[in-house]
């Protein structure tokens, strides 16, 4: 019952900062506000159960999105225009529609935690068997899911990443590395002069690039010592979360965030082109394929064996034990989903950040 | 289990969907849409994470206890890939609105709008 009391209170604080976040003027407080509704998000997470969802809310909705959102404010300007009416009423009455409806149809839902639920039946009830654990060895009875059981899925998922990852090059990326008449007259575009126009240079100052008045954050001696100390040990856990998926709450998606933040807090201390030292923009472009690469070639691989596309049991090295097999292609699978979530992460926050 | 109980985070998955609809279609600034829509979004991930919660069960992590019930790892799944997509997605929309800015020079979804209009013959 006090599980059921602090889940109320927590549920109660996310709908709150939801609708503070909806109701800043300032986009900002916004951002901010919606980095605490994920943390809140993420404590909610962990009192359902879901640890690996926690795990993944923590590093992507209250860091990297965060950052994001400030990279892209610090770009399209920070403030709600003030002559808007405050409530717009066929809007209002639109959700309070849908509202009704869907408090209506709640009727029928299945209650809230029975452990008969429909939902938990047939292959769920099989996902959550010791059966699973000895098909697979995965102590974490999330991670067969995702990898294998929904191999085709994830794999998917992953090329929506990659493909995001690439349609920010297309919309956001100058050809620098075209003719210098080309670059030149991209640079005299003048940027729109209305008067409440960002500041182009800006972007420039928050990153400590010669363009603006640098910053420079990595002069201060407590930013710069912490980030040097921290940076490689977040790596190393970064790898050890995508690596041991299969043992405790963790995997690729999880650990590709974690090493893409190593990127952000070395660019936000020392500067994009400091961080660019470390993983080159080619080299991020290409791994962020190569991920995507390794996944699909896992599958063709065990085709060639004579298996099926993505059937683990076939890269067993004796066969008498297919269940090595599933570690092998799960863990394969997770390095190549891990390569690419880190990579494309890495890729949107510098493509926000470069003007 | 019955009254409020039975359905605590339908109540909050629906509160956070409705929230984020009205922002998505009521707030003209086009990143304060996008934030609404990630709310709308994270309102759905709450119905399907409350949808593979048990009581008396616990983390979908092998204990050793051969008695032991698990949540249904499922849904985790299905949501935790989710998120990373969501941040993705958000990225893109959110470039889109940076190029919107440099043609139009407001992210105001109605000054876009009487632009446009100007622009007409």
């Amino acid at each position: 019952m006090n599980e059921l009391a602090l889940l109320a209170g927590l549920l109660a604080l996310v709908v709150a900062t939801a609708v503070g976040t909806v109701q800043a003027r300032n986009l900002y407080a916004a951002t901010i506000l919606l980095g605490i509704y994920s943390l809140l998000m993420a404590l909610t997470w962990t009192l359902l159960h879901a640890v690996d969802v926690a795990f993944t809310e923590a590093s992507v909705g209250a860091g990297v999105s965060t950052i994001l959102l400030f990279a892209a404010l610090v770009r399209i300007g920070g403030r709600e225009t003030e002559n808007q009416s405050n409530l717009h009423l066929p809007a209002l009455l639109l959700v309070l529609l849908l509202g009704g409806l869907l408090a209506y149809g709640l009727e029928d839902a299945p209650a809230f935690g029975d452990p008969d639920a429909p939902v938990h039946r047939r292959a769920a009830a099989f996902y959550t068997s010791l059966e699973s654990y000895h098909l697979s060895h995965s102590k974490n009875l999330a991670t067969p899911v995702l990898a294998s059981y929904r191999g085709y899925d994830t794999l998917f998922e992953t090329a929506v990443i990659f493909t995001a990852g690439l349609a920010m090059i297309l919309l956001l990326r100058k050809e620098s590395a075209g003719s210098p008449a080309e670059a030149e007259e991209i640079a005299e575009d003048p940027p729109a002069a209305e008067p409440d126009a960002v500041d182009p240079g800006r972007s420039a100052r928050l990153l400590g690039r010669p363009g603006g008045a640098p910053r420079d954050l990595g002069r201060h001696p407590v930013l710069s010592k912490v980030c040097k100390t921290v940076v490689p040990f977040v790596v190393v856990f970064g790898l050890y979360v995508i690596t041991h998926g299969e043992l405790g709450p963790g995997g690729g998606f999880q650990g590709g965030v974690i090493i893409a933040a190593a990127f952000v807090l070395v660019a936000l201390v020392f500067g994009l082109p400091r961080a660019r030292q470390f993983l080159p923009r080619a080299w991020s472009d290409a791994l962020a394929g190569v991920g995507v690469l390794v996944y699909a070639g896992v599958g063709l691989t065990t085709m060639a064996l004579g298996g099926t596309y993505l059937e683990y049991a076939r890269l067993a090295l004796d066969p008498e034990h297919p269940a090595g097999g599933q570690t092998l292609g799960m863990t394969l699978v997770e390095m190549g989903v891990g390569v690419t979530v880190a990579a494309v992460m890495a890729t949107i926050f510098s493509e926000m950040v470069e003007d | 289990m019955g009254g409020a109980a039975a359905h605590l985070p339908h109540w909050a998955y629906l509160a956070l969907m409705l929230v984020g609809l009205y922002a998505a279609i009521a707030k003209p600034n086009l990143a304060k849409k996008v934030l609404g829509l990630g709310i709308f979004q994270t309102g759905i991930f709450v119905f399907y994470i409350s949808l593979g919660f048990k009581f008396g069960a616990t983390a979908p992590v092998v204990t050793g206890d051969p008695e032991t019930v698990y949540a249904n790892p499922l849904p985790h799944v299905l949501i935790l890939t989710a998120i990373v997509v969501s941040v993705s997605t958000m990225a893109v929309a959110l470039s889109l609105i940076v190029l919107i800015k440099r043609a139009y020079g407001t992210t105001e979804a109605d000054e876009i709008a009487a632009l446009e209009v100007e622009d007409e013959p």
